[in-house]
């Protein structure tokens, strides 16, 4: 079969197939680029590790009770561990975006509850809102914390539960970069509101121009469907859309 | 859908012939080009090891300085590290469709196709890995993406995507631990090839030589032309809108976000079921299943002929049963795949021999050498002149299809499962101008070793050897392969004109 084509005709070949296998291989080994988030899109990152509260009280063994165990086993008192399952619900302008209840994790359902939530919002000023219930069948929220934020393009707010301190700590563009990196997203804030006025006002200075192209896959339409104007304060009249629309990479 | 499949690739790898020769046609040494591209991917990978800094903080401005200030060594290191990695799936993922296509699974062959299976998994997660340490924004959004979907099964993270909150919860101590993944991951790998190949003799692990270069050639030249870079480095302030994703590798990430993380595991769970299935799935196609080699001890002497040709180490050697001193062979039933090669290599398979029934040491139920011989003998009696006697392997070519004024036709397992004697004993029939054997391509003999075989103890390199004179003049070997019944006949042709025109028989002995 090799001497039908002349060996420098199949070097010639030889080549040119390298080269298309190359061109492949460079070219689809970081393009075409993906957008995950349309230029009006941030993220919300909801997150919390938390025991809930024991079920039940501890009550007192009756003699008959402690003579039915073995004799190693006779503790006087038991005490359940069942823990309650969380509720946790998260507010952007008043209307209520997540609602979710957290069972407690370990077999016995004696473990701490968790969650991790990525939620796509459209971009600007927002009041959020969270609480938590850590008793099920309790009236009151035991935990609850709002502020109002100006979020911008592709900034991450994250909203973490600090059981140590009982609260939500509310965290916006807390980045860290390497050493020698110019950066303008700033560090972790106390109080994101000051900051984050503080660099809008930069922002409408510099006339910041994003060159990222447009090619969208969420779009914040959801949003304009429930009266949500992007971008604009608002009075938000609590139907925010579909919750399925809002988040993704959600656990089971 | 087998048959579609193989005809696709058979065209495919015909058109590849003309440009590469069969000898460096890159399709039929698709395992061992992965395997050339893994060695790559673990020279540069060390190379660039050693000036990686394994902190969060040092990650990106230490790739920084590899590709950059290092472009004319560390940089390519890099580019060939990516690039190879990237070859690697590309090849592997073909490796596996062409083993599919052409039902190289089937039988005691299960073993190397289902543990063909975790490599890929290895594989995807061992790359995955390593773009993570890159710590530039594609390792944030992989970062967080791949968190996420470990997170989505329930039993498996508990809020491993809680590590990606912000800057604060990342550790060092986690960054170390994705290092070390990235070192064992393919190493396991590397365990988990060695396994595959395990059932095989002598695994194509090296590919032609002008491959080796040609690759290396190719992926230096792509480097150069195109170095592989970061992007920014990773902010978990902020989300990465868009990202340059490698698509070998991620190219199921999109869909994790918009399909749903579930969906995607179901997706993945579900193809690595039907993966594994798959031997099970197309239990029968062309070929139908024989039963395993059977060895004779009254006829076998020990030699470990069939010991060292069988293409699947179904051949132990074992103190003989009778003779005391001697040895004799044994077959492990689950590892044979009935390809008859043993059968070739055995001595005691001569139709030389004065017996009645002709039985060889080491036999395959379903081709008795005596059923060889009486097929032989019948298919010269059919001759209506004199002509040639071809001996055909049927998974190159229907050699049925020949038979022709002239030609007759005895079809093989596989070419090596005919013993030399038997073109001997053939050629020296007074009808019969000359033996020809045909089959695959040495470079892709669908039991991996037959044409090599055959074509070795007829050129006197292996044993056993022709037993006479005749048999070098007058046998002859075509591996036109499975492609080009053409080629064969012009084969033919040719070799009846040469035998006619030097008087037949004039020289034989
Ligand atoms: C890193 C990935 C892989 C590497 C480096 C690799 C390499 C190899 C090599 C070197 C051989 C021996 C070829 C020969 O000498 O005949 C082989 C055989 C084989 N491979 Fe793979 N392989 C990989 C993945 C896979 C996968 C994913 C599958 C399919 C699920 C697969 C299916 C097979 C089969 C069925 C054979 C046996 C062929 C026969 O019996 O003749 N391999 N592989
Ligand atoms: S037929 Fe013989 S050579 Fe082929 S696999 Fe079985 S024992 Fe090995
Ligand atoms: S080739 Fe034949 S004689 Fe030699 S060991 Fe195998 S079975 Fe025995």
């Amino acid at each position: 079969m090799s001497a039908r084509t002349a060996s420098w005709r199949r070097h010639i070949l030889q080549i040119l197939a390298a080269s298309v296998v190359a061109a492949g291989l460079g070219y689809f080994s970081n393009r075409p680029a993906h957008r995950h988030l349309a230029e009006d899109q941030a993220v919300i990152k909801l997150s919390l590790r938390h025991a809930g509260q024991v079920l039940g009280e501890c009550h007192t063994r009756t003699p008959e009770e402690l003579a039915d165990l073995p004799a190693n086993m006779r503790a006087p008192m038991v005490c359940p561990r069942e823990r309650s399952p969380l509720l946790l619900e998260l507010r952007l302008n008043d209307a209520l975006v997540l609602s979710e209840i957290l069972p407690a994790r370990g077999i016995h359902n004696d473990g701490r509850a968790s969650v991790y939530r990525r939620l796509v919002v459209p971009v600007g000023r927002m009041n959020v809102a969270v609480r938590l219930k850590d008793h099920i069948e309790s009236d009151v929220f035991q935990y609850e914390s709002s502020r109002t934020v100006r979020i911008g393009p592709a900034e991450n707010l994250v909203i973490d539960f600090n059981g140590d301190l009982g609260d939500f700590e509310f965290l916006l563009a807390g980045s860290l970069l390497p050493d020698g990196v110019p950066s303008d997203q700033g560090a972790a804030l106390e109080d994101p509101l000051d900051d984050l006025e503080a660099r809008d006002r930069k922002r409408q200075d510099d006339e910041e121009v994003d060159e990222t192209p447009v090619g969208k896959r969420f779009t914040a339409a959801h949003f304009d469907d429930a009266h949500y104007p992007v971008g604009e304060e608002v009075e938000a009249d609590g139907d925010y859309g579909e919750q399925q629309n809002l988040t993704h990479g959600r656990g089971a | 859908m087998l048959n579609l499949l193989e005809a696709g690739f058979r065209r495919v790898e015909a058109a590849f012939n003309t440009v590469f020769t069969e000898a460096w046609n890159p399709i039929y040494q698709l395992g061992a080009l992965a395997m050339l591209n893994y060695w790559i991917v673990a020279v540069s990978g060390i190379y660039l090891f050693v000036f990686f800094d394994t902190s969060i903080l040092g990650a990106w401005s230490s790739v920084e300085a590899i590709t950059r200030e290092q472009w004319y060594l560390g940089g390519i290191m890099r580019s060939l590290h990516r690039y190879a990695s990237d070859a690697m799936v590309v090849l592997v993922t073909l490796h596996l469709a062409r083993e599919f296509a052409l039902s190289r699974f089937r039988g005691p062959r299960w073993f190397s196709w289902v543990s063909g299976i975790p490599l890929l998994w290895l594989l995807f997660a061992a790359a995955i890995g390593g773009y993570w340490l890159v710590w530039d924004r594609h390792a944030q959004y992989i970062a967080v993406t791949t968190s996420e979907f470990i997170d989505a099964l329930p039993f498996l993270g508990d809020g491993l995507a809680r590590n990606f909150l912000s800057a604060s919860t990342l550790s060092d101590r986690f960054f170390s631990f994705l290092v070390f993944l990235h070192i064992a991951l393919p190493l396991f790998l590397l365990i988990g090839i060695f396994v595959h190949i395990k059932r095989l003799k002598l695994a194509r692990i090296h590919p032609a030589r002008g491959l080796i270069y040609g690759t290396m050639a190719m992926l230096l030249a792509l480097s150069l032309a195109k170095p592989a870079v970061s992007m920014g480095p990773a902010d978990l302030g902020t989300t990465p809108a868009v990202v340059d994703l490698d698509w070998f590798y991620l190219n199921l990430y999109p869909f994790m976000e918009s399909v749903g993380m579930l969906w995607v595991w179901g997706f993945l769970g579900a193809l690595t079921l039907m993966l594994a299935a798959v031997p099970w799935l197309f239990p029968e196609g062309r070929e139908v299943l024989h039963s395993p080699a059977v060895v004779n001890p009254d006829n076998c002497n020990g030699c470990s002929w069939c010991f060292q040709d069988c293409p699947y180490d179904a051949i132990t050697m074992i103190p003989h049963q009778d003779k005391p001193g001697l040895r004799q062979a044994m077959v492990d039933p689950d590892l044979c795949t009935a390809c008859g090669i043993c059968e070739g290599s055995c001595p005691s398979a001569t139709p030389f021999r004065r017996v009645e029934e002709l039985i060889s040491g080491i036999e395959v139920p379903d081709y008795p050498l005596d059923a060889l011989r009486r097929q032989a003998e019948s298919a010269i009696d059919g001759l209506d002149r004199e002509g040639l006697v071809l001996f055909g392997c049927d998974h190159a070519l229907d050699v049925a299809r020949l038979q022709a004024s002239g030609v007759a036709v005895v079809s093989l397992p596989c070419s090596g499962a005919l013993p030399p004697s038997f073109a001997d004993f053939v050629a020296r029939k007074d009808k019969v101008l000359g033996v020809m054997i045909s089959g695959c391509h040495p470079a892709d003999c669908f039991f991996r070793k037959g044409s090599q075989w055959s074509e070795e103890r007829l050129s006197g390199e292996r044993m056993p050897h022709l037993r006479t004179g005749a048999g070098k003049h007058k046998v002859r070997t075509s591996w036109a392969g499975p492609h080009d019944q053409r080629a064969l006949e012009s084969e033919l042709e040719t070799f009846r004109m040469e035998l006619s025109s030097d008087g037949g028989r004039a020289e034989v002995s």
